[in-house]
């Protein structure tokens, strides 16, 4: 149908301007009186009615010209001097307001008499959200380009609109230059126009940066497509992947003025560009400020010079070959490496490296970072949290001098004559201290833990378990309890002692102290099962007390948090040192828990 | 059989405590009490310098406690080795601490003058069966040795 509007206009007016007019356009003729004498078909859809109920109507955008707005005024005005208007109406249509970017074409009969109106529209705010296609689609897009076997085809106008593809509708009804990469986006035009006019296939290399951070290169071909008169009627534009290519700091900058701006005015980092044998070729601001030469006086040195140590240099050396051959699969994580100023002063430094091949030239681009301020920071820090380790460690000691004095007093009073009332006070004093000697106990037992991460010995399990029933032998409760335990030790492994057996004896403490009290129907009982395979030992504690409801389950590991007060003496750290021991030794810790049924905590601790 | 105890400890509530339980292990002990290791410690340079001087009570065991201020109980150990007085050779060290560190209790484990390690606070049945068992032990090595 838009079509046949097409060859009606062309056949009206044998007038150049209407070449312009494509299929998909908006176009209406008005008569001079302003009613609609013909519609395109798109312009009917616009207006979400049919062609019948259009033609004779009066056109509603531009007949506002009653209307106070200076726009109107100004547009009738033009209209009527028999001159061309453009500019961009607003029209509501369900309560959005959309803008038209409006031609308005006088036509004018033999004598100079305007006999009607051409108005051309186009929807400029939908165009302008359809050109921002979302994450989804580009990645779409560039999923049916990066298909190698299904190669995509566009046919593409001379403006750039896609008018079919080869496989399904991925960027139908759009312009080509809204799903490539902006960045070459007048590369092709040219392209495109080139091949327009020169009636010869044209090639163009272009890169397409994925969010996931690939980059990946494409070949595109641009071939014409002849119409029966010999001249190009489209273009057929194929889409062909090149090649990936990790991606790197520099390609997130498409833009390759914005990537020089970077380049030469970063001052943090310092930027070198050498050359494929490693001869320095340019350098950035901040490289000229962390090393301290002139840009003439290190250009045409090797990279090496901002290096320290031979060891550092031959690294350097290795690592600029390996880049070389396999730089599309050669990955591996930041150096830290000597630099060295001009002065000969050293300081550490961050160093990372890509290869770029520009055609046949190959070329690195070193990043460097002064990292001396971050390393003195993560000395202090180091600092702070041994002092802090001590300070827990003192503190912890040094509150168990008071708390066992007391006791100690309180044991002579009790041998005292005294009163029942004295005894009860006695008794409640008693379990208060307690409690505060176990707290600064496990306060000790937590700063030893951060302290003695890193030692390694052989373990037997066993011995662990009878140093732990040692340890917790005057617990109260402890020999109400029927041990079941099964070990089941094939070899020596190597872990942290100190932190195995507590790990162990918080878990062993934990499940006593939460154990029910024997009666006739229950006996407390507490499994212990021990296995080791290949790769990692597995330790189950379980045990038949009070459990923990499904509400607090989640909270047990946390610090100082104790499920009932008042059952039990415990304060809040046993679980916390578990987790984090479990934590240290890259372990997995899994609780279940019943109310009034039990506990069963699972550990796994991989070994080698 | 013990007759004579030395206690050496900074705090005075803890020397308070630990005379009383051992009084109350046996009434007929006679217990010196020292606040610091310096005073410990010419105390015995005195016994080594005037070995007749009748004051002077060699001790048959001595209660040590770690932490102190200025000299700590290991720094004592050290300092009384060097000593000379053949009386004092019979002489047992146990270190009496409040600290459950194990730094401390095989630091003191490795000390060749020291017997043992209690925690404070000292209590009779703790006495009873340490002193009891090292001091028939000993007797057990007398008798291999025979």
């Amino acid at each position: 149908m838009g079509q046949d509007f097409k060859q009606e206009l062309l056949k009206r007016y044998k007038n150049n301007h209407l070449l312009v007019v494509g299929e998909n356009s908006m176009v209406s003729i008005t008569d001079r009186y302003g009613r609609i004498t013909h519609a395109s078909d798109c312009f009917c859809e616009f207006m979400e009615l049919t062609k019948e109920k259009i033609i004779g109507e009066s056109l509603k955008i531009i007949e506002s010209h009653l209307h106070s707005g200076e726009q109107y005024k100004e547009l009738w005005k033009t209209i009527k001097k028999g001159m061309v208007w453009k500019g961009i109406l607003p029209y509501e249509k369900n309560k959005i307001t959309y803008y038209l970017d409006t031609v308005i074409l006088p036509v004018k009969d033999e004598r100079g008499v305007i006999i009607e109106h051409i108005v051309l529209y186009q929807d400029v705010l939908s165009q302008w959200k359809t050109n921002r296609l979302s994450k989804h689609d580009q990645e779409q897009v560039l999923k049916s380009f990066s298909h190698d076997a299904n190669q995509t085809i566009y046919s593409v106008n001379r403006e750039g609109d896609i008018i079919n593809v080869n496989n399904g509708i991925d960027g139908l009804g759009i312009s080509i230059y809204e799903i490539l990469n902006p960045r070459y986006n007048n590369e092709i035009k040219k392209h495109i126009d080139s091949v327009f006019t020169n009636k010869r296939v044209s090639k163009v290399k272009i890169t397409e940066l994925s969010p996931s951070g690939t980059n990946t290169f494409f070949t595109l071909t641009i071939s014409p497509v002849f119409n029966n008169k010999e001249s190009v009627e489209y273009v057929k534009l194929s889409v062909k992947k090149y090649f990936d290519v990790i991606n790197t700091a520099t390609e997130k900058k498409p833009n390759l003025d914005k990537y020089h701006t970077v380049f030469k005015s970063t001052q943090k980092e310092s930027l070198v560009l050498t050359d494929k044998d490693g001869i320095i070729t340019d350098w950035n601001k901040g490289a000229e400020i962390a090393f301290g030469y002139n840009k003439e006086e290190v250009i045409g040195n090797h990279l090496e010079v901002l290096f320290s140590t031979q060891k550092d240099k031959s690294n350097l050396r290795r690592f600029l070959r390996g880049k070389k051959l396999y730089y599309d699969s050669y990955k591996e994580k930041n150096l830290i490496m000597t630099g060295v100023k001009k002065g000969g002063k050293a300081f550490p430094v961050e160093f990372s490296l890509s290869y770029y091949q520009n055609g046949k030239k190959g070329f690195f681009c070193a990043m460097l970072l002064d990292i001396s301020k971050r390393r003195n920071l993560e000395k202090k820090l180091k600092q702070k949290k041994k002092d802090l380790e001590l300070f827990l460690y003192r503190s912890a000691h040094d509150l168990k001098a008071p708390f066992t004095s007391a006791e100690g007093l309180l044991n002579l009073i009790k041998e005292e004559p005294i009163n029942d009332k004295v005894k009860l006070l006695v008794n409640m004093l008693d379990s208060t201290l307690e409690r505060g000697r176990v707290l600064s106990d496990n306060l000790a037992l937590a700063s030893v833990i951060s302290n003695k991460k890193e030692e390694l010995s052989a373990i037997d399990f066993s011995k662990i378990v009878e140093g732990t029933f040692q340890t917790l032998n005057g617990m109260k409760n402890f020999s109400s309890i029927q041990f079941q335990i099964d070990i089941n030790q094939t070899n020596i492994f190597f872990s942290n002692k100190e932190l195995l057996s507590s790990l162990f004896q918080n878990l062993i403490q934990n499940a006593i102290s939460y154990s029910k009290p024997v009666s006739s129907e229950h006996m407390p009982r507490v499994r212990i099962q021990f296995s080791q395979y290949s790769d990692r030992i597995e330790l189950i504690v379980e045990d038949n007390g009070v459990g923990i409801s499904k509400k607090d389950i989640s909270k047990i590991f946390n610090l100082y948090y104790r499920v009932n007060s008042d059952l039990v003496n415990g304060n809040g750290l046993g679980l916390y040192i578990v987790k984090n021991i479990v934590e240290d030794l890259s372990g997995d810790i899994k609780v279940s828990s019943e109310l009034g049924k039990g506990t069963c905590f699972e550990v796994a601790l991989p070994i080698t | 059989m013990i007759k004579n105890v030395i206690l050496i400890d900074d705090n005075k509530i803890d020397l308070f405590v630990s005379q009383k339980i051992l009084e109350k292990y046996n009434s007929k002990l006679h217990i010196k009490t020292f606040t610091s290791g310096f005073s410990a410690l010419s105390y015995f340079k005195l016994m080594e310098l005037k070995p007749h001087l009748e004051v002077c009570v060699v001790p048959d065991i001595i209660f040590l406690d770690i932490n102190m201020p200025q000299m700590n109980g290991f720094e004592f150990l050290k300092e009384f080795e060097k000593l000379n007085a053949s009386k004092l050779k019979k002489t047992k060290t146990y270190m009496l601490s409040s600290s459950t560190s194990a730094k401390d209790i095989i630091k003191a484990k490795n000390e060749a003058l020291c017997s043992g390690y209690i925690s404070k606070p000292l209590t009779v049945d703790k006495l009873k069966k340490r002193i009891t068992s090292d001091f028939h032990l000993r007797k057990l090595d007398f008798f291999c040795t025979l």
